[in-house]
């Protein structure tokens, strides 16, 4: 009877003490296990690219291989996730940053990383003599350097060529022959824009280039700042009001159900034609041609109130950074160099349809020509919400999808009020 | 002796389970309540105290007003339909009925399938199976997806909810309807109660625990809605069906106010402990002692 109960009790004991071991070394790092794999391939050095752009995958993977036939001591793994942004501000927060990771350093949440050390400086890389040195010092933080920015993001108005051809339209210069070309398309039975009003960003953007466009760059950035400080109030300035009307009169020409469409539903509906028009990021290009790889199709800028006023809005749409705790500074170098040079930029060009801001590389995509025209032209202005505190752009968005459904400028008004106020800090 | 042992075998056999619970659920609970006076933004390594300035912040916010009068009319609506469906379905899955073992499992099968799942298949029912059937029948509110709908998107959401979420209430239920001992309501029919006296006077008492649990359950299921509305509306149209759990997540990882998320959880936190108290205090009454 004794024994027996002993024998309970040290079983229990040891059972329980196997028990946590296993749960806590599940808790801790897989290294142990990783290690012999890693023996094996001893030389090679892995490191992370940490990717934030699912459009971009494949691009990246060819140019990887290229890499990796050059420098067969190195390994880059590409890792893709969904809500890629999030996943890297908590993978900073708990210590794990990538080695290298693609950043977005026009907007004032990567000014913070860059505050808070997060990245490393690389003013004196190699890569960064081969890019545009004007696009160079616009990202200059404090004089330093702390991305290689590769492309610019510009957006417009895509619109189906065989379906503008049948309807004799030709590309609108002003927004009231916009509006009157969707008004034929809509009396045609065709659905004029693929709007996406679920994905507030969609609306958003539409929101950030008229502003920036009536009110011209200067005045914008100076009246979103007076805002912010409470000097200013957006519902007595006359633009806004202008551009919030038009904002709810293109819903007059979208689908029915646009405010439960997502950013992908519309580049369905556009690429399969059931709309004719479609206002986006030309970050969507890749995707519209992979849905539809015959589709007849072209850009234009969204145009403005009057003829002549009609500009681009710009950014920088993919830079690439280095973490600044990485254990392997040089390779991330190398691979920022390999990113850099002309044939590399080149080939992402070619995959990614986007303007290069290396030297030397020649876009040749029909359907962006037409807003490069304006970039060329100096025609254009960086995003307002580049001088917006962090966190403030997807409020912003946010309000303006608000907007949309309930058509009411005034609380929208009352709400942009709020907010820009509250972002102060 | 013995009992001295088998005392410290139990309690070490509480220890891992204690241990985990710890670590997973109670620290970051304090962890939250800390940076919950603090205006940390979610990345920065430094942060200041703000004391309660954020709970005061809370109280003021309209967009947590709105989504609270929402979150509360939906998880009313949610619970009153979950009890009275899978009740009902209970007391027929109970019933002498062929197929039995069948129905019970066809009913029973949503619980398995994960929630973003759902909401992710539902959203195409919305898109494109609804609006087809409602022009074919005319029905003009159904001719458009109803998610698009600022007043109709709730509804929406919440049949969605009920359809997956009545399966394991139904289960519980009917567990509950076998526990009540036949003899009882032989007598009762013996004394000359009718089927409905049967039911509210015998019946219904021993439902009563299980019910407890089912409201319990589904009030949070319902306080804490999250993934269906992510997968459907992403609190669209507009801010028509922000929930409280969709609005701590914009504020954390969107707005980048994480110390103001958390508040707002904090805040969510006391208010469901309120509720399910209340709920539990008035419910024992009528339990069987």
């Amino acid at each position: 009877m004794k024994i027996s109960n002993l024998f309970t009790k040290w079983m229990s004991v040891g059972l329980i003490s196997i028990l946590s071991m296993a749960l806590f070394a599940g808790c801790s790092s897989n290294q142990p296990t990783a290690e012999p794999e890693k023996q094996s391939e001893e030389s090679k050095v892995e490191i992370e690219f940490f990717q934030l752009k699912p459009e971009a995958v494949d691009t990246y993977n060819e140019i990887i291989k290229k890499f990796e036939s050059e420098n067969p001591n190195i390994k880059v793994t590409q890792n893709n996730v969904p809500d890629a942004k999030n996943v890297l501000k908590l993978r900073m927060t708990s210590n794990d940053m990538p080695d290298i990771f693609i950043a977005y350093p026009n907007e004032a949440e990567f000014k913070k990383y860059v505050e808070e050390g997060y990245i490393l400086d690389i003013s004196d890389q190699k890569a960064l003599e081969n890019v545009n040195p004007n696009v160079l010092d616009s990202i200059k933080i404090n004089n330093k350097s702390y991305s290689l920015p590769i492309s610019l993001n510009t957006i417009g108005i895509f619109y189906n060529k065989a379906i503008f051809d049948q309807l004799k339209l030709s590309v609108p210069k002003t927004f009231s022959e916009l509006i009157a070309a969707a008004e034929k398309i809509k009396a045609a039975g065709i659905v004029p824009f693929a709007l996406s009003d679920k994905d507030d960003w969609t609306a958003g953007i539409q929101a950030n280039d008229l502003i920036g466009m009536e009110m011209g760059k200067e005045n914008a950035d100076q009246f979103f700042a007076d805002v912010i400080e409470g000097k200013q109030s957006t519902a007595n300035n006359e633009v806004l009001g202008q551009v919030a009307d038009k904002i709810i009169e293109l819903r007059k020409y979208g689908p029915a159900d646009a405010s439960s469409l997502g950013y992908d539903q519309a580049i369905s509906m556009f690429s399969t034609e059931k709309a004719a028009m479609f206002i986006n990021g030309i970050w969507a290009n890749p995707s519209v041609i992979k849905a539809n790889p015959n589709l007849k199709y072209s850009m234009f800028p969204i145009p403005a109130t009057e003829a002549g006023n009609t500009k681009v809005i710009y950014g920088i749409d993919a830079a690439v950074s280095i973490s600044a705790t990485t254990q392997h500074k040089e390779e991330a170098a190398k691979f920022l160099e390999f990113l850099s040079k002309t044939e590399t930029a080149q080939l992402f060009a070619d995959k990614d349809k986007s303007p290069s801001v290396i030297k030397g590389v020649k876009v040749n995509f029909e359907p962006i020509q037409n807003l490069t025209q304006y970039l060329d032209e100096n025609k254009s202005f960086e995003w307002l919400h580049f001088k917006w505190p962090a966190g403030m752009e997807g409020q912003f968005n946010k309000e303006v999808q608000t907007l949309v459904v309930t058509k009411s400028k005034d609380d929208f008004f009352k709400r942009l009020d709020e907010e820009f106020k509250k972002s102060k800090k | 002796m013995k009992t001295l042992l088998n005392k410290h075998t139990l309690f070490l056999f509480t220890v891992p389970a204690f241990v985990l619970y710890t670590i997973f659920f109670i620290s970051p609970m304090f962890n939250g309540l800390y940076y919950s006076l603090t205006d940390w933004d979610g990345f920065s390594k430094d942060y200041d105290f703000v004391g309660l300035s954020n709970f005061i912040e809370v109280m003021k916010d309209e967009q947590i007003r709105n989504s609270l009068t929402f979150t509360t009319r939906y998880t009313v609506l949610l619970v009153f339909f979950t009890v009275i469906i899978s009740l009902f379905l209970a007391l027929l899955l109970n019933s002498k009925i062929r197929l039995r073992t069948f129905f019970r499992s066809v009913y029973f099968f949503p619980a398995v399938l994960s929630l973003l799942t759902v909401g992710l298949i539902f959203n195409q029912i919305f898109y494109q199976v609804l609006p087809f059937m409602g022009k074919g029948l005319n029905i003009e509110f159904l001719s458009v997806n109803i998610l698009a709908s600022p007043t109709l998107a709730q509804f929406g959401i919440l049949s969605v909810n009920i359809w997956q979420g009545v399966s394991i209430p139904t289960i519980l239920f009917i567990a509950a309807l076998q526990s009540v001992p036949a003899e009882l309501i032989e007598a009762a029919k013996i004394d000359g109660a009718t089927a409905v006296q049967r039911f509210r006077n015998v019946v219904i008492p021993y439902l009563i625990p299980v019910m407890n649990i089912i409201i319990i359950i589904t009030l949070k299921n319902g306080l804490t809605l999250f993934d269906y509305v992510k997968a459907m509306t992403d609190g669209g149209p507009g801010r028509a069906t922000e929930s409280i759990g969709i609005l701590i997540y914009n504020y954390a990882f969107e707005e980048l106010k994480f110390s103001y998320g958390i508040t707002v959880s904090i805040v969510l936190f006391f208010i469901m402990g309120g509720i399910s108290i209340i709920q539990l205090k008035w419910s024992s009454k009528f339990e069987v002692k």
